[in-house]
């Protein structure tokens, strides 16, 4: 179980720690699509409906942690490591949360 | 030796009428002890011992609320952080579910082409809603 979180061609892996990990970030800049993505889920629970939709907020995401490892690789890779860790605790992973965060910021 | 020759006392008749060796209270007595209560009576006044512990209960009372407020939001950055990575990991798997779902349409349609007035696929409810498939055969691995 590799905790390194980048695959062969060094994009970040969308595993839980890498995730939780850059969830704030996601959750900021990925907003609108996400919204639409459940809006449409919620009108009509058929996956094949709102494909469109979902590839639009993997593509969002796959995109800004590829952005988020290209800034701040080695906070990113230490604040990672810590949330494979400790099983995504937040409360456990403060101080390499404030360091991700200083490089990285939440804009 | 034995007491008699120790105790002796000149012309004694017999060991009965040694002198006589107790252990006795000393010349003039014991001094007389104390048994009479004394207990002081002063001291916090019931009300300001009430007050006291209501004062520590409150305080007490404030610590568990403010903990509490704390404790709420560890859960909420919890909670908030599923919410960004649930559509992502829902995408995914629709994804997933979709490219399975038309193999599994393609082998339906493969199993019943010679059974006449078969619909391949979809013959599932008639409410309209769509339903997830209910067989679990789609993920062998998992089961």
């Amino acid at each position: 179980m590799s905790s390194a979180a980048v695959d062969a061609t060094g994009n970040p892996i969308p595993t839980s720690a890498v995730l939780t990990a850059s969830a704030k970030h996601i959750g900021l800049r990925c907003m609108p699509e996400n919204v639409a993505f459940l809006k449409c889920k919620k009108n009509d629970p058929n996956p094949e409906k709102c494909l469109d939709k979902g590839r639009d907020v993997t593509r969002c995401v796959l995109g800004l942690l590829k952005d988020l490892h290209q800034k701040c690789q080695k906070e990113m890779d230490d604040y990672v490591g810590c949330m494979y860790y400790y099983t995504n605790e937040f409360d456990l992973c403060r101080k390499e949360q404030e360091a991700f965060e200083k490089v990285c910021p939440l804009k | 030796m034995t007491e008699a020759m120790i105790r002796k006392k000149a012309g004694m008749a017999s060991v009965k009428d040694m002198p006589l060796l107790q252990d006795g209270p000393p010349p003039g007595g014991f001094p007389p002890v104390r048994y009479a209560r004394r207990i002081s009576n002063t001291g916090p006044s019931a009300m300001a011992i009430f007050l006291a512990v209501s004062g520590a209960f409150a305080w007490g009372m404030y610590q568990v609320g403010q903990g509490n407020k704390i404790r709420r939001a560890l859960k909420e950055e919890k909670y908030a952080a599923r919410r960004a990575i649930l559509p992502i990991l829902q995408a995914e798997e629709d994804e997933r579910f979709v490219s399975e779902w038309k193999k599994y349409l393609d082998y339906e349609a493969d199993v019943m082409k010679y059974v006449p007035g078969w619909k391949v696929g979809e013959n599932v409810y008639n409410s309209g809603r769509w339903m997830p498939p209910a067989t679990g055969e789609l993920r062998p691995d998992v089961w």
